[in-house]
């Protein structure tokens, strides 16, 4: 099963793309933000007020309902 | 009064040294528990203990002492980690205290988060109201948001989306026409090999998402098929409003060249359809007219230049009347089916229902092992009932193109 993952990699049409494979590697590394940077992007949006709030709950939203998969993931189904 | 530490012995007892008394008198627990002002100065001087170490002594008591730690003998509390956790958090900038929001701010900015995310998205949330059944509600929700679409138009906030949509490649790109399509000439039957795959385009709705993709597993398990699947989820041939499909249809032909195509059609087509301007009830007999055509149309689409169709029925339903409906649609396409040469109708009716010909979840697989092949909805399949689906149709296609059984 792990050759397969390593061997069809490029070949497995829409199942694994580099996007996806992009978007593994930014899940992972952002497990590794420093702490202190968190808290500091924490204190920067508290002290935006609720405009900056505003603005950056409508991104965060758009983001989600943009690159979200349409209907059901295929990910989850296809080949596998 | 200065407190020269003198105070215990003028009062007749021994000064406090944190040690017990030793000379065999009875004292009150109060007079040794009670802190002196050096004892109370000293604990001040101490570090306090870290979260790490506290666990570290509720585990293996004692092992701190032998280290010259202080012990402890209890586990610490919810209020020993929040003081632990506040030693730890880094210290504030000055000037950059966290704010607290009052409920109104809270408020305000969810609101204008939702507004401004429904400008940037205005588009798709429309695109998604459209595909509603015809009637009031959608009505109502379209004319509502009409005024916010056009305001994203204008303040091209609709722009985001449509280069997100471009570069993730759902923009569908440039479409084909019809005479592009019909420059397609797939030969059949003729020898399906390695080197020369038999191309098949799988399409349909969001029944042909998991009955597509076990086609494609299964098919290419062969090594001489090449599968494409292609679903939308909520489209139909009921509202080419909502989504084109004969467009679609016409566009793939033209880029993928497939020989061979899956058309799976129909959970989302019992529902009434808008021909100029009039709304035809779905099950009427101008319903069923139209919807003929459209299914006619398609397959005149797909047949084009030779190419072989395989039409799918749709499996029994659970709720009896979207079943009724179901069964409607599929006598149309058996019956259009046997119109256009080329076409091959596989019925799924009975491969999901069980012996008494009923509705069932759990159907009994080879193995005589019972196996749930639907959703919850009652609609949808699972795995193992688009693996059956597949199976059931990859048999038909195996014998049309001679090659060689696989089950």
């Amino acid at each position: 099963v792990l050759w397969r993952l390593v061997a069809g990699l490029g070949s497995i049409g829409s199942a694994v793309t580099w996007p996806i494979i992009g978007l593994i590697a930014l899940g992972i590394g952002i497990q590794y933000i420093p702490e202190a940077l968190m808290e500091r992007l924490r204190l920067g949006l508290a002290s935006v007020g609720w405009v900056g709030q505003g603005a950056a709950l409508a991104l965060a939203l758009f983001l989600i309902q943009t690159l979200g998969p349409q209907g059901a993931a295929e990910f989850l189904y296809f080949k596998f | 009064m200065m407190d020269d530490g003198r105070g215990d012995e003028r009062m007749g007892r021994r000064p406090y040294d944190g040690r017990p008394a030793g000379d065999g008198q009875y004292r009150r627990p109060a007079d040794d528990a009670r802190p002196s002002f050096r004892d109370a100065a000293r604990h001040f001087e101490e570090p306090p203990p870290s979260l790490d170490d506290e666990w570290d002594e509720w585990l293996e008591p004692g092992a701190g002492a032998q280290r010259g730690e202080p012990g402890r003998t209890h586990p610490p509390g919810p209020e020993t980690q929040t003081r632990a956790a506040e030693r730890r958090r880094p210290p504030e900038p000055p000037g950059r205290r966290r704010r607290r929001m009052s409920a109104g701010g809270v408020l305000a900015a969810m609101l204008l988060g939702f507004f401004v995310a429904g400008l940037l998205d205005a588009k798709a949330i429309e695109t998604r109201i459209s595909g509603e059944p015809l009637g009031a509600s959608r009505s109502v929700a379209l004319a509502l948001l009409k005024p916010m679409t056009l305001l994203s138009g204008a303040l091209q906030l609709d722009r985001p989306a449509q280069a997100i949509d471009s570069a993730l490649g759902r923009s569908g790109g440039e479409h084909h026409t019809l005479a592009q399509a019909a420059q397609q000439k797939p030969l059949w039957p003729r020898p399906v090999t390695y080197a020369h795959p038999l191309r098949m385009y799988v399409a349909g709705d969001s029944m042909a998402q998991v009955f597509g993709s076990s086609l494609v597993n299964l098919a290419e398990q062969t090594n001489v098929i090449v599968g494409k699947l292609d679903y939308h989820v909520s489209t139909g041939l009921s509202r080419p409003d909502f989504f084109d499909w004969p467009q679609r249809l016409v566009d793939m032909i033209v880029e993928q060249k497939p020989d061979a195509a899956v058309m799976l059609f129909g959970a989302n087509d019992a529902q009434s359809v808008s021909v100029d301007g009039k709304v035809l009830p779905v099950g009427s007999a101008g319903w069923r007219q139209v919807y003929a055509q459209r299914v006619g149309q398609a397959m005149d689409l797909l047949t084009k230049g030779g190419r072989r169709v395989y039409w799918v029925g749709n499996p029994i339903m659970r709720d009896p009347l979207y079943r009724s409906r179901i069964s409607m649609m599929d006598h149309i396409y058996q019956d259009e089916a046997r119109k256009h040469p080329g076409v091959t109708y596989i019925p799924t009716w009975s491969l999901f229902a069980d012996k008494k010909g009923s509705y069932a979840d759990y159907l009994r697989d080879a193995n005589g092992d019972l196996v749930l092949m639907r959703a919850s909805d009652g609609i949808h399949l699972t795995r193992d009932g688009g693996d059956r689906m597949a199976q059931a149709v990859l048999d038909v296609i195996e014998k049309d193109w001679k090659i060689p059984q696989t089950q």
